[in-house]
């Protein structure tokens, strides 16, 4: 693992008490300071990369609480993105807009240092039946009945008189319909997903923090926000791969 | 699958009804998402992501006033929640209200 040199501020802020006329040894006290508690952080989990084909989950713990960035880029001399989190000792960080297909290096660390680099590559964009190639749905036709989508339809409309707000729907057909179409982006890689033992699938995309589990049969069970961040990683299951997102029912 | 004909539903820990299509939770260990007809209780939502317990949700269940939830699954025929939380062993103790205050710690007890 490399560790790039220390970033700007705590240098220049050392600059600055230098020319404020607080005498020569200051600023290499305050240095000294600063490096000490720069490399008092250290990484005790490994950066772990979950990638779809324009999205990346990175997450790692340290020994202390601080903050949370990952700086970015294709070129490993020239991480020129960064994506914060909160400050916490398990980190996390989701990076956004990737291209598919293209590998990243990437430095995870505190806001003010960077404390691991690696690299990961996104999956290349899956171009199946009923996306275009980039990924994203057509407009196209509409969903199908509720009654071939959801995986009980009594029960349709307890889903929807609990969780139908959190879409802004207006009737259970309209909250099911937005399920289906939630699982058509997760066949083109869209969202994160996983597969538990029975075959049962669970999505999730942080951007709007929808949260949907289906069936095997790819009927949804349901379709919610979850006030929990922690809520997907906490659902068992194993990360579900491009294939077999792509080999999951959709119901038509 | 209609809960009055599937051959056994399983009963909910919260209410007690008798309806549940679904164990609570999977073999997998995760929620079964389904939502009580009786008392609206989602599992795998209300516990896994909003932290209720069976407890917590019985007593705010009974205190909102023991409603049957469901606008689609109709109660059964004089369905009375008082007997369905005693059937199943879960109503609150006599003389001991499921939503009163807490008692203080260190309080004897009566």
């Amino acid at each position: 693992m490399d560790s790039p040199s220390l970033p700007g501020p705590p240098r220049a802020r050392a600059i600055g008490i230098a020319r404020s006329g607080f005498g020569p040894r200051l600023p290499w006290i305050a240095l000294l300071v600063l490096a000490f508690r720069a490399f008092a952080v250290q990484i005790t989990r490994e950066p772990v990369v979950e990638a779809t084909p324009t999205n990346a989950l990175v997450r790692w713990s340290t020994d202390v609480t601080c903050g949370s960035r990952v700086r970015y880029g294709t070129d490993r001399e020239h991480l020129d993105q960064h994506a914060d989190d909160a400050v916490a000792e398990n980190h996390r960080a989701t990076l956004r807009g990737l291209k598919p297909g293209t590998e990243y290096w990437y430095a995870v660390g505190t806001f003010r240092i960077a404390l691991a680099t690696n690299r990961f590559s996104t999956p290349a964009a899956a171009v199946i039946p009923g996306t275009n190639p980039d990924g994203t749905v057509p407009a196209a036709p509409r969903a199908p009945p509720a009654t071939a989508t959801w995986g009980n339809p009594r029960s349709l409309q307890d889903h929807f008189d609990r969780h139908g707000t959190d879409f802004g729907t207006r009737d259970p057909d309209a909250y099911a319909a937005k399920a289906w179409w939630f699982l058509q982006e997760a066949r083109a890689g869209k969202h994160r997903a996983k597969i538990d033992e029975s075959g049962d699938l669970r999505v999730y995309d942080p951007a709007t923090r929808s949260f949907a589990a289906y069936n095997k049969n790819g009927t949804t069970k349901t379709y919610f926000k979850p006030g929990r961040r922690d809520y997907f990683d906490d659902q068992p299951g194993k990360p579900a791969t491009l294939r077999q997102l792509q080999e999951f029912p959709l119901p038509r | 699958m209609n809960p009055g004909t599937q051959p056994n539903p399983h009963r909910c820990p919260i209410c007690g009804h008798h309806g549940l299509e679904q164990p609570p939770r999977s073999p997998a260990g995760g929620g079964s998402f389904e939502i009580c007809v009786c008392c609206g209780f989602q599992f795998g939502v209300d516990d896994d992501d909003r932290g209720l317990d069976p407890a917590t949700a019985r007593e705010r269940w009974i205190a909102g006033g023991a409603r049957w939830f469901s606008r689609s699954t109709p109660p059964p025929p004089g369905w009375d929640a008082r007997r369905q939380l005693e059937a199943a062993g879960l109503a609150p103790t006599p003389g001991a209200p499921a939503t009163g205050p807490k008692r203080d710690r260190g309080a004897t007890p009566s």
